[in-house]
This record gives structure tokens, C-alpha cells and sequence, in this order.
């Protein structure tokens, strides 16, 4: 028997009942997931903060006794930590004081900056931003500026109503720069293999390459000082990674 | 034309208002029930909206969308008891004429909504969407986040699984109209 699926499939469930839905409560508790959604990573961060100033006041109360001064008693270590904990909690206020719970991006990582048009990319595909990403050592949220690149305007398609589909036509690429140094090493980059290390901004760089379903992606790492520059794209040349590497302004 | 579908509030209504009949039809050939597609769909657009700036910024919209619903129907597959709760009183009153309407459309149960209903969850989200939103092996796997090979398969093994119900279903048929026809008027 010969079927025609896509005609079977087109054919079924034509006869709806009135839809039930009602967006004014979907958008309702949508919100509400947002809400509670930054809440808990807003509670995480300051949980990760108490514990560096719990951290910090154990160490100082620890400091004393071991240098051998005789007061080292409960009392004394209490009332120590009460100024140990309001001075540590100086850099914890900076996290919730801003608009986000990561507060306000730092100032040198919002100074780095790629000039538009950047070399072989002159479109930009999203504003540049600089935004909090899970990634680095430990795979923690930090402040990383980021930018979006490509060698052509994307073509767009509409395939059904609403629907906007973007589609490459050439080369595009995303760098990443992080205000933390992390030292590449190729252990810790997953299946990732290394084709080259080409000398971009005054530091050697590590050329990485991998597979995923069926696109071979490079990216080019690097770092210096205090920040990490991550390259990533297909169809890029070594010569154009270094020539966007280079091109970075207020790395240093 | 179609706008610029925007990360705000009004870029998700618009996207719900274009799309919910597609994504709720979807749903029912999920899960073979208007009433459970409705919740599926409510619950997509929720997780949805949440998400929606994200969901923006990465364009694909409808891929996006389509991995929630189906991951959303597999979850309540998997754990049914999810959804249900007991209450001390019902919440609020039945409607009657909505209850009708559907109750109307589901008695108009197809064979292909019987052929699904008798697949795995994971069978049936591949089949819905090769077959409703057209799309290659390739995609399936990159929305539904599985190696190539199974897809093929689910696909295959579904194709197959509802082929044969659906030649059973018209044997059946056959079968209860020959003998219907056989049988002697009763006078």
C-alpha cells in the first residue's frame, strides 16, 4: 500500500476546536518564570559572594592565632568578623548594586573595543554588547563583550507568517573577549584539535579546529593581560583571525 | 510582508498570533487530544516567553519553539503523574458549549491519529515533524538535539509502524463492509 504521508499529515487535526488560549495569562506567567528565574541566579551570585566573605573572615581570624596572640576565643573571633565581613562585603556590593546581579560591566572590558568596519567583516550582525556569559574557568558567569561579524549581509526568508529566517552568505564570525586571563591549554578544549599558533596582538595564539554536525569550526585564542579573546567561525583563514585579534583596541 | 519578529512583549504576541494554529496542531498530533494539546501549547509559549529575548537573538524562532513543545510532550510522557494533582473543589465551572466542541472533534478519531497514538514519544515527535513542517533528517536531529542515525530510524520504524496500521484499519474496513453487505435483510 503506497502512502502519501505528508498529504495524511496535512489532513489531520484540520477540524480544531476553538483554541482556548489566552496569551494575557501566558505572558502573565511567563513573567513570573523570568522573575523567578532571575531571582534564583541573582540569589546564586550572592551565594558565591557570601561564601568568598565567609572564606575571607575564616582565613583572617585564623591569622592571629596563628601568630600566636592569646585572645583567639569565640568572642574575639565573632567580633572580628563582624568589620572582616563588612569590609569583604565592599566588593560584594558592586555585584547586586547595579541593574543586572553581576552589577555594572567592568570599565576596562567596556573600553576594549573592535573598530566597524572591522577587517574582512564589515557587517555587524548585532550591536556589539558586552553581557554576562557562562564560560571561562569554571564555567562561571562573567562580563564578556562580544561581537558578531560577517564578510556579507544575511540573507532573510519569510517561511510561514511571523516567521523570519536568517541564512549566512559567506563567511561570519563571533569573538568573544573575556576580562579574565585563562590560559589555553589544549586539554581543557573538547575535541578541539590544534592547527596552528599564529602571533596576533604580541602574544602567541592557539588555532583550534573541530567538527560539529558536518561544519568544521576554527577559533583562534588568546591571551593578554587580563583578558581572554576568543575567535570562532568556519571558512576563516589564519590570516583573517589575526587580522580581527589585531584590530582589538584596549586590550592592554 | 512580515515584520521583524522583536525580543519584547509585542514580538511575542505577534509570533503567538502568526504561529499558535501551526504549534497547536502540532501539539495534537502529538499527543492525539485537543485538550492536551492545548496544555501543551500554553506550557510551550510560558517556557517560551521566558526565554524569548534568547529565543530572538538566536533567530531560528520556530526551531527553537518546536525543541520546547517536544521536549515538553516526551517530559509528560514520561512522567504523567506531572500532571495531575488532586484538588479539594473544581476551580472553576465546566463550559459546556467548549466541552461540546470538543468532545465533537474527538469523537472524529482517524486512523492516523490511532496509527500515531499506538508510537513511542519519540517516534511520533519525528514523524510530526518530518511531515508537518517538512523538515530533512539533518534538522529533525539539530531541533530534537539526536545523532542522525536515530532519527533515520525513528523515522523508518514509524513510517513502517503506521503504514501497517493504517493497511490493517482498511482490511477492517473492507471486511466489516463485505460482511455487512452479506448478510440476509431481516424481513
Amino acid at each position: 500500500m503506497s502512502i502519501d504521508f505528508k498529504e495524511l499529515f496535512n489532513e489531520e487535526g484540520r477540524h480544531a476546536p476553538p483554541s482556548t488560549l489566552d496569551t494575557d495569562y501566558i505572558v502573565r506567567r511567563g513573567r513570573r518564570v523570568r522573575a523567578r528565574r532571575r531571582a534564583s541566579v541573582g540569589a546564586s551570585a550572592l551565594l558565591g559572594v557570601g561564601a568568598v566573605a565567609l572564606a575571607s573572615v575564616a582565613l583572617a581570624s585564623t591569622v592571629p592565632s596563628v601568630g600566636g596572640t592569646s585572645a583567639a576565643g569565640p568572642a574575639s573571633s565573632s567580633s572580628a568578623a563582624g568589620p572582616a565581613l563588612s569590609a569583604s562585603s565592599s566588593p560584594a556590593a558592586e555585584p547586586t548594586g547595579g541593574p543586572t546581579p553581576w552589577g555594572a560591566p567592568p570599565a576596562d572590558l567596556a573600553a576594549v573595543s573592535l573598530p566597524d568596519p572591522a577587517p574582512d567583516f564589515p557587517v555587524r550582525l548585532f550591536p556589539d554588547s558586552v553581557q554576562p556569559e557562562s564560560s571561562g574557568p569554571g564555567n562561571q558567569s562573567r562580563w564578556v563583550s562580544i561581537f558578531r561579524l560577517a564578510a556579507s549581509p544575511e540573507r532573510t526568508s519569510t517561511p510561514s507568517p511571523g516567521v523570519v529566517v536568517s541564512h549566512a552568505t559567506g563567511p561570519e564570525v563571533t569573538m568573544f573577549v573575556g576580562a579574565y586571563s585563562k590560559p589555553v591549554h589544549l586539554s581543557g578544549l573538547k575535541s578541539q584539535s590544534l592547527a596552528g599558533s599564529p602571533e596576533v596582538a604580541g602574544v602567541v595564539g592557539h588555532l583550534a579546529e573541530y567538527t560539529e554536525k558536518g561544519t568544521t569550526f576554527r577559533c583562534l585564542y588568546f591571551t593578554t593581560g587580563k583578558f581572554t579573546v576568543e575567535i570562532i567561525g568556519a571558512d576563516v583563514t589564519t590570516a583573517q583571525f589575526v587580522a580581527l585579534g589585531n584590530a582589538l583596541t584596549g586590550l592592554q | 510582508m512580515v515584520d521583524e519578529i522583536t525580543p519584547d512583549e509585542a514580538g511575542f504576541r505577534q509570533w503567538v498570533a502568526g504561529r499558535s494554529t501551526a504549534l497547536r496542531r502540532k501539539a495534537y498530533l502529538l499527543s492525539g487530544s485537543w485538550h492536551t494539546a492545548d496544555d501543551l501549547v500554553q506550557e510551550t509559549l510560558i517556557a517560551s516567553y521566558a526565554a524569548w529575548p534568547r529565543i530572538v537573538k538566536a533567530r531560528d524562532i520556530e526551531a527553537y519553539v518546536n525543541r520546547i513543545l517536544v521536549n515538553k510532550y516526551v517530559d509528560n510522557q514520561r512522567r504523567p503523574w506531572r500532571r495531575e494533582r488532586s484538588v479539594g473543589a473544581v476551580p472553576e465551572p465546566v463550559d459546556s458549549s467548549s466541552r461540546d466542541a470538543f468532545d465533537a472533534v474527538e469523537d472524529r478519531d482517524s486512523p492516523l491519529a490511532q496509527a500515531l497514538g499506538a508510537l513511542p514519544a519519540g517516534q511520533r515527535a519525528v514523524l510530526v515533524l518530518r511531515y508537518t513542517e517538512d523538515l530533512t533528517v539533518e534538522a529533525i536531529a539539530d531541533e530534537l538535539d539526536l545523532p542522525q542515525g536515530t532519527v533515520k530510524s525513528r523515522l523508518s520504524r514509524g513510517s513502517e509502524a503506521i503504514r501497517s496500521e493504517l493497511e490493517r484499519n482498511r482490511l477492517l474496513l473492507a471486511h466489516s463492509a463485505a460482511t455487512s453487505t452479506s448478510k440476509p435483510k431481516e424481513l
